[in-house]
């Protein structure tokens, strides 16, 4: 496996163990790859399609020198949705001849169910973020009414809801709107 | 000129006042600037089409997002195209160019060592022509070999590439056997200046803007453009899938990329085409030294030349079979045909002259 998010080749190689492909090696993209990878003789080589190493790799296969065995690339031409969901999934895999079709596509299908949950987590991870962030700056904008009206906190709430309804704007930009003039006038 | 170019005819094939989505995959060079120039100027708007221009890092990547659709078009070298429509290295896939992107564009840099040792052989006043370096290359090479330091190392972007092609024709003038007296690596442009800084290449290859890039970083000096070496080499095809060929919005991609060539001709664009390549999201390289590459006029280490850097006039997007046929010429000659000169045939199909004639001056009954 080639790649440089660690938590993602974690992930990956966590899922390509348990169903039973045991002998995975970890690399990054570096300038000793293709050595390493020389030194491995790997079967396959699961890469991040937008890893800038490929174009290197590539040529490697086609000088060959340092392969000892040929190696037909991607998975096989007649399988062309296997090679849509690769490719969709970032997923780009390279595969010595000899390895079998099962264990090729079983290989194939754990690497592009990995990438796709982990793209899923990423973005899950950003919008707990921003919610985080939202929330944040609501209270933040409570907290300055509460002090300057001298009001509780359901009430400072209730106003940001009734603003942001009459302006007809969500709570968060009324919020941080008021965040921002607030920190003008200090 | 080219008739029809510079008008303002409104596509025939385009649905009027609905605009057609277009992805195009583009790798951050100076030969990409017609599809940069077609979108912010506006020539890809006249056309009904809405432009996504997206960037990539490898040539693979691009490769493989057009292959499967997740690119409508693409920039894409011409060997690399070749080598689709031939299967070679890769899958087999159906590619067309109904328009080319530009001629030249390339150019040899050396590290300050190896420049140091070049000057030391050449003399003063002497004119470092190509040939002239490439024989006093051959002589420090063959003392390299005596004294049993390692071969020299030089980077190329890409297996199947004009720059390897260029780099082997130059050795061969000095007599050098590419095939065995040197080593060559592939690595991709952004990574090519570090790779020079850091000793790992002796020399490299590589389109604008990277050499100046590495000039910029201390790491090297240009040697040679590589139109000193080939004259007019074809160089980045707009490439779409052959099944595409009757899409709505074919014949406006390639009225989109003459008109940014009219456009990107004239000089008093210069400037503002620098400032466009210049932005992060396309090339992300210094406006001062894009418009100096764009000036036609070459520092090189031991000299000037005044031959254009790149070629992006209206005549360089032509997609001639003359072109393709000399780029597989070129591939032949470095033993990556595999079946040699017979399959021309096979790979004259990425040239579409007619598509290019049929955009610019509809069908040939209508002339």
């Amino acid at each position: 496996m080639v790649d440089d998010d660690p938590v993602r080749a974690a992930i990956l190689e966590q899922g390509l163990r348990e169903a039973g492909h045991g002998n995975i090696a970890r690399l990054t993209a570096s300038a000793s790859l293709l050595q390493e990878l020389a030194v491995l003789d790997p079967d396959m080589i699961i890469i991040d399609l937008a890893n800038p190493s490929r174009d290197s790799l590539e040529q490697m296969f086609q000088i060959s020198r340092h392969v000892p065995r040929p190696v037909a690339m991607f998975v096989d031409q007649s399988d062309s949705s296997m090679i849509e969901a690769a490719v969709e999934a970032g997923v780009s895999a390279y595969i010595v001849d000899g390895l079998k079709k099962e264990r090729i596509k079983s290989i194939l299908d754990m690497s592009i169910s990995r990438f796709k949950a982990f793209s899923r987590l990423k973005s899950e991870l950003a919008q707990a973020r921003s919610e985080l962030e939202e929330r944040k700056v609501i209270d933040k904008a409570k907290a300055i009414l509460m002090q300057r009206r001298a009001i509780t906190e359901p009430e400072a709430y209730a106003l940001l809801r009734r603003t942001a309804m009459n302006e007809n704007r969500r709570i968060l930009d009324v919020a941080q709107a008021l965040v921002m003039t607030a920190g003008l006038l200090k | 000129m080219t008739k029809g170019v510079g008008d303002d005819r409104q596509s025939a094939s385009a649905p009027r006042g609905q605009s057609m989505p277009v992805t195009i995959g583009f790798v951050p060079l100076l030969d990409a600037a017609l599809l940069v120039v077609a979108r912010e100027e506006g020539f890809a708007e006249q056309e009904g089409i809405d432009l996504t221009l997206v960037r990539e890092n490898s040539w693979a990547a691009v490769r493989d997002k057009l292959n499967v659709g997740l690119f409508d078009a693409a920039h894409m070298l011409a060997p690399a195209a070749i080598a689709s429509v031939l299967g070679i290295g890769h899958l087999t896939v159906p590619l067309i160019a109904p328009v080319a992107l530009n001629l030249d564009g390339n150019a040899i840099t050396i590290s300050h060592g190896l420049a140091a040792q070049l000057r030391g052989e050449l003399g003063s006043g002497t004119v470092a022509t190509p040939a002239l370096t490439a024989q006093v290359l051959s002589r420090l090479i063959a003392r390299r070999a005596a004294s049993g330091g390692p071969p020299l190392t030089i980077g190329v972007v890409f297996g199947f590439s004009s720059h390897l092609y260029q780099i082997q024709t130059w050795l061969r003038l000095g007599g050098i056997d590419p095939e065995t007296a040197v080593r060559f690596v592939v690595i991709p442009p952004p990574l090519m200046v570090e790779s020079l800084g850091a000793g790992l290449v002796d020399m490299f290859c590589a389109g604008a803007p990277w050499n100046r890039m590495a000039e910029a970083a201390g790491a090297g000096l240009v040697l040679h453009p590589c139109a000193e070496i080939i004259e007019e080499c074809p160089e980045k095809l707009l490439v779409i899938r052959d099944e595409q060929a009757q899409a709505p919005w074919a014949t406006g991609l390639v009225r989109m990329i003459a008109r940014a060539a009219v456009w990107t001709s004239d000089e008093q664009n210069r400037a503002l085409l620098a400032r466009h390549l210049a932005r992060p999201d396309y090339i992300g390289a210094p406006v001062r030294m894009i418009e100096e590459i764009l000036s036609g006029h070459v520092a090189t280490a031991f000299g000037e030349t005044r031959r254009p850097w790149i070629r992006l006039d209206p005549d360089a997007t032509k997609p001639t079979l003359a072109r393709v046929r000399f780029v597989f010429d070129l591939m032949d000659r470095a033993g990556h045909i595999s079946g040699g000169a017979s399959r021309w045939h096979e790979a004259s199909t990425l040239a579409r002259p007619d598509l290019y004639e049929l955009a610019l001056h509809g069908p040939p009954s209508g002339r």
